[in-house]
């Protein structure tokens, strides 16, 4: 057998090679390119870290018993996106139900409280950690369809066809979406941008 | 404080500067640790599920499809009745004359059964034309009880010969007697005839 460098080969190959040799080993190399980033956009549209990561392994638990679904015409990272995606989506309802049924308010839930920038002090205005939880916070008051788009685009850099092809609809309604999601979190974060 | 909008590209740059999350330290070890001892929990069920969904909503939609033939089939057959009703009540109703020749003017007696007869008149003796107020005012509505209590004028009592009953008119309208206030009378009638014949 040859010693095969999986690092230098591309995801279609190595997912090709697990597909038709139930390789462990190139399995295991696209898992190690692709956790964390989808641990960041899971995170990003759920803002729960152990879930996150929760939602990323029965993603990567998917991708090893589905690994025949995919096929070579798609781009490897969108279909996985696509299983992450829809995982976090389940989820993300699910996780409502239970806070609506549990009458128990989830920090998504609450409204964004911008503190008055005269209040803040100058250390803290700052401050990189508060501005990007600030920033998060926003992101989960952005409506689920909107926020997936946006973290995908603006976060992950997928191109508008990647997302559009992602999840299954169209060009202008891949565009509009972002827009309108970037245009909710400029409401939300004009504050901080005070001359 | 003067504020400004913010551009596509400051919030593209804000957001991409976010902290980047990362998986755990043992997270390939932990999935991989799940592999080998087949933990894949809900995963491997959801196809079944995903079946059932697929399933539910044509199930529910060929149920409700019956559901909504059949209670429109249903108000249709209704709907015909009553509309057959209103017609029968708005059209004008056909009344049988039965006309009975006086005894002169029978030419002949045609026998159907034991207890049936036909009187057939003569040819030369014509049916007398009616003329008759029917009982409806100008809505076409009949005015029943207003019709019962006036004698109508060109009117005539018809009897219909038959076999065990007969049916007495009043005006147009016919009245048929029950069997069993026939039998009555019959009885009563026997018994005061033989009264009649151990007085004599």
């Amino acid at each position: 057998m040859f010693n095969l460098d999986y690092k230098i080969l591309s995801d279609e190959v190595l997912i090709k090679d697990f597909q038709e040799n139930n390789n462990l080993d190139a399995y295991q190399e696209l898992v190690r390119r692709y956790k964390d980033p989808l641990t960041n956009f899971v995170y990003r549209f759920i803002g729960d870290k152990e879930l996150a990561v929760d939602i990323v392994q029965d993603t990567m638990v998917k991708f090893y018993l589905k690994k025949d679904s995919y096929q070579t015409i798609a781009k490897f990272s969108t279909w996985l996106y696509t299983i992450a995606t829809n995982l976090a989506r389940n989820e993300y309802k699910r996780k409502r139900r239970r806070t609506f049924l549990s009458l128990n308010h989830d920090d998504s839930e609450i409204p964004l409280q911008v503190e008055d920038g005269k209040i803040l002090s100058p250390e803290r205005e700052t401050d990189n950690s508060f501005l990007a939880e600030e920033v998060q916070k926003a992101l989960l008051r952005v409506k689920p369809v909107y926020r997936e788009m946006v973290i995908l685009r603006d976060i992950e850099g997928f191109s508008y066809e990647e997302i559009a092809e992602m999840k299954k609809t169209s060009l202008g309604t891949v565009k509009s979406r972002i827009n309108r999601g970037r245009n909710h979190l400029k409401i939300m974060l004009q504050k901080y941008y005070e001359e | 404080m003067k504020s400004k909008k913010i551009s596509d590209n400051e919030l593209t740059n804000l957001l991409q500067g976010l902290p980047k999350e990362k998986a755990p330290e043992n997270f390939e070890f932990n999935l991989m640790t799940r592999i080998q001892n087949k933990q894949f929990g809900n995963l491997q069920k959801e196809e079944k599920s995903i079946f059932w969904w697929i399933m539910l909503p044509s199930g529910t939609i060929v149920l409700s499809a019956f559901i909504l033939f059949a209670v429109l089939f249903n108000n249709s057959k209704q709907t015909s009745n009553l509309v057959n009703k209103t017609k029968s009540f708005q059209g004008k109703p056909d009344i049988i004359y039965v006309v009975l020749p006086e005894e002169n003017q029978i030419s002949e007696k045609k026998s159907i059964s034991n207890d049936i007869f036909v009187k057939i008149a003569k040819s030369n003796v014509s049916s007398p034309k009616i003329n008759q107020a029917l009982p409806y005012n100008s809505n076409n509505n009949v005015l029943l009880d207003g019709y019962l209590d006036k004698p109508i004028p060109n009117s005539f009592d018809a009897t219909l010969v038959s076999g065990g009953s007969s049916e007495q008119s009043v005006g147009n309208f016919a009245t048929k007697q029950s069997i069993k206030v026939q039998n009555d009378k019959a009885k009563k009638d026997s018994i005061e005839a033989k009264k009649k014949l151990k007085t004599k």
